[in-house]
């Protein structure tokens, strides 16, 4: 068990690595650091002497070997340091993230409850009744999920419940009734995915020789789906909550876009709309770091719901 | 070959089949095809509702945008960009997916280890967070759209090749290549790569719908192809603006887009299921 644990949480260092070498090469490579310093417009037309050039680059350590500076630059985020924003007055992105954390957090957190509220009865309802009118039903809600881009369904539910219905603001925040939609966007879309697995994983249960024995030994059809087979689809099925994370923090840069919902995500488009490294790189980090954490939390949580893993 | 003729039995099937034609020859002949020039402004005829409705002209059958440029026009024309993309982005990403895969459950070791590294690398960041700051801070272009989702949207089919490779690999026939004597590489593309080819197409034809929706999200926040070139993405959200008084501008791009994926989704789903028949709904 414990070797289990101590293998995976090394598999992380060489990962973690990647990312920050990926991020560093991305943001070297997309320009001259100094015009981002600067701003665009403003090295383009040249406004600073050569020897204030120089300067600059000594001061942001620009003048050492690539090498030096990567390191110097793993150093500022493990200390949580990603630079200031010049796009909001040289405020330190990280704080900028943190302030904007919460929102994004409530959307992402209401979305996956709206996700499990769906897929899990309604990959039970499929599973059970597997090729039957219920089962149809959740196979239509589930192709056309995956066809329909979010950012129309959001526009559409915007377009019945705001305009014309009345019920719900068009966009911002404040109230619970501003996070209804922007939650449904993303939830709905992402339970598409989750019913289909819900469905094949319990459907992969049902055929199981524990399922027939129990079957057979005269239990309730009710006991041998909850006690029997749910529990062994339930492991798939937390993998996939697992595997949400990534779909969470990506989809909420668009369905906060949609919405104007102040989060992490608006942060992020308007980080990239102005060109700012330190707001990019800080979200781009801190969503790779949840991703990671997010995979190896259901990975331990696996050694726990199955024993056998433990022992390999 | 017999068994795709399997797909006239196959209603939903034919339908994809059907629309993702009709969609090609809209791609293809867009200019022949739609009324107008789409940048074509007509201040008199600004915010038309549809012809069927009360104010709507025949000439201008899915209405006209805040310009009184003729929606149906541009929505013919942003079908090029979704197809050029989904074509070349998709055939780029199940190439290298493909090859990657085939390396890594075939020869497996050293090989397999640093491709399952590069790939839990790339997944790590939310491929839409990924795609956007690359082309954010390139400077978004159709060529670029189409390099960056080829280049970094491999991972799953190549996890999913990895794994029917993996499955593959303790086959007689494959047993017998390797007894023969032949080299590995040849035993890899002449024995196992055929025998995946079904998996292959299916996987790249449910990845073609993915590759637009990523497109058109792109696109709509604001980092896909720019204009003048015309997307359903930009479409959608320069109609959004008119959400509560032009519900045309919004709805008729998104209906494109849901089609047009809706198509490779039937496609793709019948195809794995006469590839793989294990995996059958």
């Amino acid at each position: 068990m414990t070797g289990y644990v101590l293998r995976r949480l090394l598999q992380v260092i060489p990962t973690l690595i990647g990312i920050t070498l990926l991020v560093f090469v991305t943001l070297r490579l997309s320009g001259d650091p100094i015009a981002a310093y600067l701003g665009s417009d403003a090295a383009d037309s040249a406004v600073i002497t050569p020897e204030q050039e120089a300067a600059i680059r000594q001061r942001l350590g620009l003048d050492r070997p690539l090498a030096v500076q990567y390191l110097v630059f793993l150093r500022n985020v493990a200390r949580g340091d990603f630079g200031q924003s010049f796009i909001y007055q040289g405020r330190p992105a990280a704080s900028l993230l943190l302030e904007r954390l919460p929102a994004t957090a409530a959307l992402a957190a209401a979305a996956l409850v709206i996700a499990i509220l769906i897929s899990l009865p309604g990959g039970m309802l499929a599973a059970v009744n597997r090729n039957k009118a219920p089962d149809t039903l959740v196979n239509v809600y589930s192709v056309i999920g995956d066809a329909m881009p979010n950012f129309w369904l959001g526009v559409m539910l915007i377009l019945l419940f705001s305009v014309k219905l009345g019920w719900l603001p068009v966009s911002g925040s404040g109230t619970w009734r501003h996070l209804v939609l922007p939650a449904l966007t993303l939830g709905t879309s992402m339970a598409a995915l989750q019913t289909r697995l819900m469905r094949t994983g319990l459907i992969e249960a049902l055929q199981q020789d524990y399922v027939r024995t129990a079957r057979a030994k005269g239990l309730t059809p009710r006991t041998v789906l909850f006690k029997h087979a749910l529990r062994n689809a339930a492991l798939g099925y937390v993998t996939l909550l697992g595997l949400a994370v990534p779909g969470l923090l990506g989809g909420s840069v668009v369905v906060e876009r949609i919405f104007a919902w102040p989060g992490m995500g608006l942060l992020f488009i308007n980080g990239l709309g102005g060109r700012d490294m330190a707001l990019i790189q800080a979200v781009v980090i801190f969503s790779a770091a949840m991703v990671i954490l997010a995979n190896l939390g259901v990975d331990l949580l696996y050694t726990v719901i199955d024993p056998r893993i433990r022992y390999q | 070959m017999r068994r795709l003729k399997g797909i006239l039995r196959n209603p939903l099937a034919v339908i994809g089949a059907a629309l993702l034609l009709a969609f090609l020859l809209i791609a293809a002949f867009a200019t022949a095809l739609a009324p107008h020039d789409p940048a074509l402004q007509n201040l008199r005829a600004r915010l038309l509702p549809p012809f069927w409705l009360e104010g709507g002209r025949p000439e201008y059958p899915l209405g006209t945008d805040q310009l009184g440029r003729d929606l149906l026009s541009r929505v013919l024309y942003g079908s090029r960009v979704a197809v050029m993309v989904a074509f070349g982005a998709t055939s780029l990403a199940m190439l290298i997916g493909v090859l990657l895969g085939l390396i890594s459950g075939y020869f497996r070791g050293a090989w397999d280890t640093a491709i399952m590294r590069l790939v839990d690398i790339i997944v790590s960041v939310p491929n839409t967070i990924l795609y956007l700051t690359i082309l954010a801070l390139a400077g978004p272009s159709l060529p670029l759209l189409i390099l960056v989702i080829g280049l970094l949207g491999w991972t799953t089919t190549a996890r999913v090749i990895r794994s029917e490779v993996l499955s593959l690999g303790k086959r007689e026939y494959v047993e017998a290549s390797r007894a023969l004597g032949r080299r590995e590489g040849a035993t890899a593309f002449r024995h196992v790569l055929p025998n995946i080819m079904g998996s292959v197409i299916a996987l790249g034809t449910l990845k073609a719908s993915a590759t637009i929706i990523i497109e058109s999200t792109l696109s709509y926040l604001g980092f896909g192809v720019q204009p003048p070139t015309l997307t359903w993405g930009q479409l959608l959200s320069q109609g959004q603006q008119y959400v509560s008084t032009a519900w045309w501008l919004s709805t008729f791009p998104g209906i494109a887009i849901t089609l047009l994926s809706l198509s490779l989704i039937f496609l793709g789903n019948w195809l794995r299921d006469v590839f793989d028949p294990r995996v059958a709904p």
